[in-house]
């Protein structure tokens, strides 16, 4: 007839597979580079933790220091020209509880590729890319906003979506979901025939913003 | 001939008499409530950012006193106009069309003066 | 007024002549901030018709409308905007909280979003749906009528 039946991948009844046998019928194999994992690893191989490959996409696990060589060689050798997304990650784990992901697009041939750093609760910083991809810009300045993950180098690293003075960091995994009541200014219920200054004045632009970075 | 115009006397009366009870009935039954915000200048729900008194450029004063003087010579001409049938009928239409010949004359000159100081320059 | 007018016959008269007046000639202010704005507009629109109810104009000046229609959810940001522009409106003046989201916050419960524009704004009716209807919209419309005619009076707004 042309449709195919409801095809369920996964049961949870059923005992997990042997991962050889995990295979996603939903993978693509177009998008799928290992030409330059392949060159990755012999040009970066102490930096890179980990490369796994799940679906025909590769995820490479990097060192926070080589972050940037890794996306230059990338962008100069390969053409991935296109950063599609940086966003942050919280696993919650004891160790390396965040995580930065970046994916890039090799436009012209067509690949993708999926970097990954992982940092430490204590010390949540990590270069910023924005040298070599300007788009990375406000990706990091979200990250910084919701994880409180600092960017090295980023030349105007402030919140993105939250007022400057919020002091906490809104998608880590702690903070509740409903906020933390007063944290946010609500207007008053009662006009009492006093001009209240504006709580939002950077946003709501009645305030030049702050250019330098977020004090620690 | 007076009586005439009584219609429109009465036009008048009954449309500022309808706008003055408007406004007292207003002023008698509105609520009174004034508030310093609800005074405030209105900028789309934020602090208001500079001053609503900009300048503009004063073409618009030249233009419109030029206007005005050369509009009052079309009205003073009208008149005029109306009567020039009754003024060649009892033969001084010559003369009359020299007077106002004089009077157009008269602001011709000043019209080029105007323009020769650029006054009606739009940019 | 020299006399009181409180409770007597003229009172009440001129309250139903004014009350009708006022409630026949509603003017929104739309506070369209997400989907529901869409229903309002449709509501404004020729098929669930807002101006045979007296509703001609939607004045999106604070100062030329009665009503404020509050369509969409609110975050914490744009709270102040609005409290700040139901303030400029002027007296008598009414909200309708149209939809899940102004009502009580809808489906967006989470830190950015004010759990119910009632937190800040005196709200008159609420109206469920995610998006309501044009004819819910109407219905809370002649809601604000009937309030208008029954519970308003020209004794408290201090005036005589």
């Amino acid at each position: 007839m042309g449709h195919r039946t409801l095809d369920f991948l996964f049961s949870p009844v059923d005992p997990p597979k042997p991962s050889a046998e995990r295979k996603n019928p939903l993978a693509k194999d177009s998008t799928f580079d290992s030409d330059a994992v392949t060159a990755l690893q012999d040009e970066f191989g102490e930096h890179i933790a980990d490369v796994t490959l799940y679906a025909n996409e590769h995820t490479v696990y990097v060192d926070r220091e080589s972050i940037v060589d890794l996306c230059t060689f990338l962008k100069d050798r390969f053409g991935y020209v296109y950063l599609s997304d940086l966003g942050g990650i919280d696993r919650f784990t004891e160790e390396q509880r965040f995580e930065v992901l970046y994916s890039l697009i090799a436009m012209e041939r067509g690949k993708r590729i999926r970097l990954k750093v992982r940092l430490d609760e204590e010390d949540p910083v990590v270069p910023s890319i924005y040298g070599v991809y300007p788009a990375a810009g406000w990706n990091e300045r979200e990250c910084w906003d919701m994880f409180g993950i600092r960017f090295d180098g980023h030349p105007d690293l402030r919140r993105m979506f939250m007022p400057e003075d919020f002091e906490h960091f809104p998608l880590r995994k702690e903070f509740p979901s409903l906020g933390i009541p007063g944290s946010l200014p609500l207007p008053s219920q009662t006009d009492d025939g006093e001009i209240v200054k504006d709580p939002f004045p950077a946003a709501h632009g009645s305030k030049p913003l702050r250019r330098t970075p977020f004090p620690e | 001939m007076i009586g005439d115009f009584v219609p429109i006397l009465v036009m008048f009366l009954i449309a500022s008499g309808l706008a003055l009870t408007f406004l007292k009935l207003q002023e008698w039954i509105g609520p009174k409530r004034p508030s310093r915000l609800k005074a405030s200048a209105y900028e789309s729900g934020m602090d208001p950012i500079g001053t609503a008194r900009d300048r503009y450029s004063v073409k618009f004063y030249l233009v419109a006193m030029i206007f005005i003087v050369f509009d009052v010579e079309v009205v003073f001409m009208y008149p005029w106009a109306v009567a020039f049938g009754d003024f060649i009928q009892s033969g001084a239409g010559f003369g009359s069309l020299v007077v106002v010949t004089i009077f157009t004359v008269i602001l011709l000159i000043g019209l080029l003066y105007d323009v020769k100081k650029g006054g009606l320059e739009w940019d | 007024m020299a006399f009181d007018l409180k409770d007597g016959f003229m009172t009440t008269t001129l309250d139903t002549v004014v009350n009708w007046a006022r409630s026949n000639a509603v003017w929104p202010m739309p506070m369209g901030l997400a989907c529901c704005a869409i229903e309002m507009m449709a509501f404004a629109g020729p098929k669930a018709d807002a101006s045979r109810f007296g509703s001609e104009v939607f004045r999106f000046s604070p100062r030329q409308s009665d009503l404020m229609i509050v369509a969409g959810w609110c975050s914490y940001k744009m709270a102040h905007a609005i409290r700040r522009i139901w303030d400029q409106m002027p007296d008598p003046k009414w909200c309708i909280a149209m939809g899940a989201c102004a009502s009580t916050g809808g489906m967006h419960r989470c830190y950015g979003v004010v759990q119910g524009v009632d937190n800040f704004l005196p709200v008159d009716v609420y109206i469920p749906g995610c998006p309501p209807r044009p004819e819910a919209v109407l219905h809370a419309l002649m809601d604000i009528q009937e309030k208008i005619r029954n519970e308003h009076t020209v004794a408290i707004d201090g005036a005589v």
